[in-house]
């Protein structure tokens, strides 16, 4: 039973009718109006139930399928750090200015693939922060400080 | 005759000024540049270049200015084929089958296809805008709330034909596009929805973070995970495309132009519209649908020249009424009218100059762009030798900051961040974001216009299909719709008699 | 263009020594910034980029428009509300953000009269009511008979709820007594649009965006709801000259900075916008945008915001619009 609760079709299924449940539940506080001055849960709701419907519908088909594709191997490492390295971004960009952003993100997101090498990174890093600088902030003259305001 | 001809005449005579001439040179390569950059598009850029152009003649200014604009639209493509990070939201459809021909070793083929059928929908819409300006403006005045309503129904039905995996799921996938579309302020009632209180999710979600996140962030980490792909991307093959694939794309671009040139002048779905229907409408036509996705020549010939087409025709209602279809036509009108000129219907007779010479630079504009780009892709195609481990943090950077730039927003690169995980698991389990995304732009502008035509009808669903362009279109979903659940339906009835 | 880190530092440190005049001496000497609560395009966010392009020059140090839209303004407003109040930051504050939301949301993220200090009005957009082709009515009191005789047949547009536009139709239909039905729109190029269209019969827009249309003879201006004619459209009376009085509603924009901004800073700004209003070509390129250009003290203006905050609470209500 776990081997046919993990395939793709049927975890698909269960997000899709997840995220219908969700607009259904957060739409319930907006006004439903009538058809001819719908309010603004009117339309989220139906699409909502419409997603829940379907999801589920998806997911049993998953389920009682003889065959059917399981999840695929994942190694969600590299996907840990280039979000890290996102993160470490928007966290220093207001704060630290762009250079120690950049340079904050490429060390980070750079640990998502080996080999890991610190002469190279820390070149890539500054590469990449002097092309942001000359491109963004002096080419194109976008409001974003460079260093700490 | 001579009352085409003259005025085009009169046009050339004005952008083929050596300052005419070196402002649509500009234009177009920023637009280049801006467009290779993802997030920050025209849109921003027109916006900090305004206060120069008080400064200049109207008519190099604005020459400068549309250069940036459908220069933009080239340099999309080119990130989309590349990397698969969609350089301009217009250039996301270019992804699905650009990016798997670069995946072949035909990036240079792709890029080179996309060039020319961009300059070949230029020149057609050019010409259109030229000729054809007041019976497009007339067409589009036919579109009103039921119209526009039936169109975007149309074109959800086509959101499903993108996919080319369980059918399903792509309507689900619309379903949750055309949920996250509605997030942020109604317009008819001012209610906050699904924006938990976040005062940066008042006007919905951007459409940059969703795509950078699904598509671009989604596809590093995926690349990352299975490292031979890169071997597979080194071989690489002749540069142009093969007599077969001219052949194919010729008729694509063709169609893609038609699309383009009429969905552009609509206001709201322009350019990135066009290019879906395009895509969709090639998959519909091709003998082999199952080859769209995985590097059809047609799927990247099709939007690239709707897009463009449907760059260069918005500009019609904008020349020809004094309304602009979208932001960048916005800041042209703000341009003009700092100059002392009022947009409308009357720049053809009162500013002859201007008029015709914008139209003539659009064409010498395009031209440059194709030979701008032509050479271009040489060098492109050379930086996927760039070992990945140095290329994907660039394209991360780049992301980044064009996200930011946006808005000048770090909530948005938040956003992405979130999307890319919501990608990243759409590729674990099997579903396309493409539907999502066409859903996405069509959720608030449909349940608008849903909304709209009840209240003016006060309340009558007749409304839809008394009017008969919105009949026909609505009877036009319906056909497509059968069309596509017809086999998938054959299909699990005889899985059930095989049961 | 960039300061040099120790430079800024170096300044801010002499800055913190030496008494407030001899800061405003100083002042400006770094960048400023110009937040715009809106997207770009438009008369307001034009005009703001010229009056910046001007300010450069006069202040002699960058002034750098920077688009922040959202929540009808509430984002940009908002964000400036919370900066530091060193006259680095400067908002593009307007009817919506000042006089119309604080009535119009349930929540209000700053307070607009107390987090908010003005500096100086740039300027005023006169909203004029304009019909559409398929309407026959040649003036007003015509196009309130009418509406009367057949109230379902009319509907009129807006930029969006809550928007001047809708403001301006809810008084009218108070004012005539009869409900008549809104169709809002997203911002004014769609509205202007359905007008032509024909899928709605009248409107009131900013003259800016009507302008054009009205010189084409596409839509026709019945009135104009200031209180005076204005001078691109001569021909056209005022509400109040019509037989509808006490009909003032504007969009007028003017310049903000943080509550708290020492007295001197304010005064260098106010004196660089109000000269920068004065420029002829600025002067110009405001009046092309059909923006009439104000340019009053701090003080004037101040009193000016207090008491359209106090205005729009009533026209707020009669719309029956409101943003939870």
């Amino acid at each position: 039973m776990f081997e046919r609760l993990t395939r793709a079709e049927t975890l698909a299924g269960l997000l899709f009718a997840a995220f219908g449940a969700a607009a259904v539940w957060l739409a319930a506080d907006y006004p439903y109006g009538t058809p001819t001055r719908m309010g603004a849960g009117f339309v989220p709701t139906g699409l909502g139930w419409g997603l829940v419907a379907l999801g589920a519908a998806i997911a049993v088909a998953g389920l009682i399928a003889r065959d059917a594709d399981a999840l695929p191997q994942s190694d969600t490492r590299p996907l840990l750090f280039l979000l890290l390295g996102v993160a470490a971004f928007a966290l220093l960009l207001e704060r630290g200015g762009l250079v120690a952003a950049i340079a904050a993100c490429v060390a980070v997101a750079r640990l998502a693939e080996r080999p890991y090498r610190w002469r190279e990174v820390v070149l890539l890093a500054s590469g990449l922060a002097s092309a942001g600088a000359l491109i963004f902030v002096l080419g194109l003259g976008l409001p974003i400080p460079l260093v700490p305001r | 005759m001579n009352e085409l001809f003259d005025p085009l005449l009169l046009g050339f005579s004005v952008a083929l000024t050596p300052g005419n001439l070196f402002w649509c040179l500009l234009g177009a390569l920023l637009g280049t540049l801006i467009g290779v950059l993802p997030g920050i598009g025209p849109v921003a850029t027109i916006a900090m270049l305004l206060p120069i152009t008080f400064q200049l003649e109207p008519v190099g200014a604005l020459i400068m200015l549309a250069g940036i604009y459908y220069g933009a639209q080239y340099g999309g493509s080119t990130t989309a084929i590349l990397v698969n990070m969609p350089g301009e939201s217009s250039s996301v459809v270019t992804c699905l089958d650009g990016f798997a021909m670069a995946r072949r070793g035909r990036a240079g083929a792709a890029l080179a296809v996309a060039a020319l059928a961009s300059f070949f929908a230029g020149t057609v819409a050019t010409l259109i805008v030229a000729l054809a300006s007041p019976a497009m403006v007339k067409f589009a005045m036919l579109f009103g709330a039921a119209e526009y309503f039936s169109l975007m129904a149309f074109g959800l039905v086509a959101a499903i034909v993108l996919a080319h995996g369980s059918v399903a799921k792509a309507i689900a996938m619309t379903v949750l596009g055309l949920l996250l579309g509605l997030c942020g302020t109604d317009v008819n009632s001012g209610t906050q929805r699904f924006t938990f209180g976040i005062p940066e999710l008042s006007d919905g979600i951007g459409f940059v973070p969703l795509a950078m996140g699904l598509f671009a962030i989604a596809e590093i980490a995926v690349q990352l995970e299975k490292h031979f792909v890169r071997d597979a991307m080194a071989k690489m093959g002749t540069l142009w495309p093969t007599r077969e694939e001219a052949k194919e794309a010729f008729p694509a671009a063709l169609r893609g132009t038609a699309v383009g040139s009429v969905l552009g002048v609509l206001p709201g779905g322009g350019a990135l519209l066009a290019a879906f229907a395009a895509y969709t409408l090639e998959k519909r036509l091709a003998k082999d649908p199952s080859r769209f996705g995985k590097g059809a020549v047609a799927g990247v010939a099709a939007p690239e020249s709707a897009n463009n087409a449907g760059a260069q025709t918005s500009f019609i209602p904008m020349l020809a009424l004094g309304i602009p279809p979208n932001a960048v036509m916005a800041l042209m009108i703000g341009a003009m009218a700092i100059h002392g000129i009022v947009p409308g219907p009357q720049v053809m007779t009162r500013e002859p100059d201007l008029f015709w010479g914008l139209v003539a630079s659009m064409w010498i504009g395009n031209l440059m762009l194709v030979v701008i780009n032509l050479p271009l892709v040489g060098i492109w195609v050379r930086l996927l030798r760039v070992p990945y481990r140095l290329l994907y943090p660039a394209i991360l950077v780049f992301c980044c900051i064009g996200v930011y730039a946006l808005n000048n927003s770090v909530f948005e690169v938040y956003l992405t961040l979130g999307f890319g995980v919501l990608g990243y698991l759409f590729v674990k389990l099997g579903c396309e974001p493409a539907p999502l995304l066409l859903g996405f732009i069509l959720g608030p502008m449909m349940e608008e216009n849903l909304r709209r035509a009840m209240r003016l009808s006060r309340g009558d669903p007749a409304i839809f299909v008394e009017r008969p362009i919105s009949a026909v279109l609505l009877a036009m979903a319906v056909v497509l719709l059968i069309a596509v659940l017809a086999p998938s339906l054959r299909r699990l009835r005889e899985k059930a008699f095989a049961e | 263009m960039e300061m040099s880190r120790r430079h800024v530092l170096a300044a801010t440190a002499a800055a913190a020594l030496l008494p407030a005049a001899a800061f405003a001496q100083n002042f400006p000497n770094r960048p400023i910034r110009f937040v715009v609560p809106f997207p770009p395009g438009g008369s307001l966010d034009v005009s703001a980029r010229a009056v910046a392009d001007r300010m450069t020059v006069l202040l002699g140090q960058p002034v750098v428009v920077e688009n922040r839209p959202g929540a009808g303004g509430n984002v940009g407003a908002d964000l400036v509300a919370k900066s530091a109040p060193d006259g680095y930051t400067m908002v593009m504050g307007a009817l919506s953000t000042h006089a119309v939301n604080p009535h119009l949301y349930a929540r209000m993220p700053f307070d607009p009269l107390k987090d908010l200090a003005p500096i100086t009005q740039i300027g005023d957009v006169p909203n004029i009511l304009i019909v559409g082709p398929s309407v026959k009515a040649a003036n007003v009191q015509e196009l309130a008979r009418d509406i009367r005789a057949n109230p379902k047949a009319f509907n009129y547009g807006s930029g969006g709820n809550g928007s001047g536009g809708h403001l301006a139709g809810a008084l009218f239909a108070d004012r005539i007594g009869v409900p008549i039905e809104h169709i809002p729109y997203q911002g004014g190029a769609p509205q202007l649009n359905a007008l032509l269209s024909g899928e709605t019969q009248f409107t009131f827009d900013n003259l800016a965006n009507a302008f054009p249309q009205i010189e084409a003879g596409r839509v026709r201006a019945l009135a104009v709801t200031t209180p005076q004619r204005s001078p691109q459209v001569p021909n056209v009376p005022t509400m109040t000259e019509a037989g509808i009085p006490g009909f003032d509603i504007s969009t007028w924009f003017g310049i903000f900075v943080p509550a708290g901004v020492p007295g001197d800073v304010t005064t260098r700004l106010a004196d660089a916008a109000v000269a920068a209003l004065k420029d002829p070509a600025t002067v110009e390129r405001l009046a092309r945008l059909a923006v009439v250009p104000v340019g009053n003290t701090p003080a004037e203006f101040g009193r000016f915001v207090a008491a359209e905050h106090a205005k729009y609470r009533e026209i707020v209500r009669l719309s029956g619009a409101r943003i939870d």
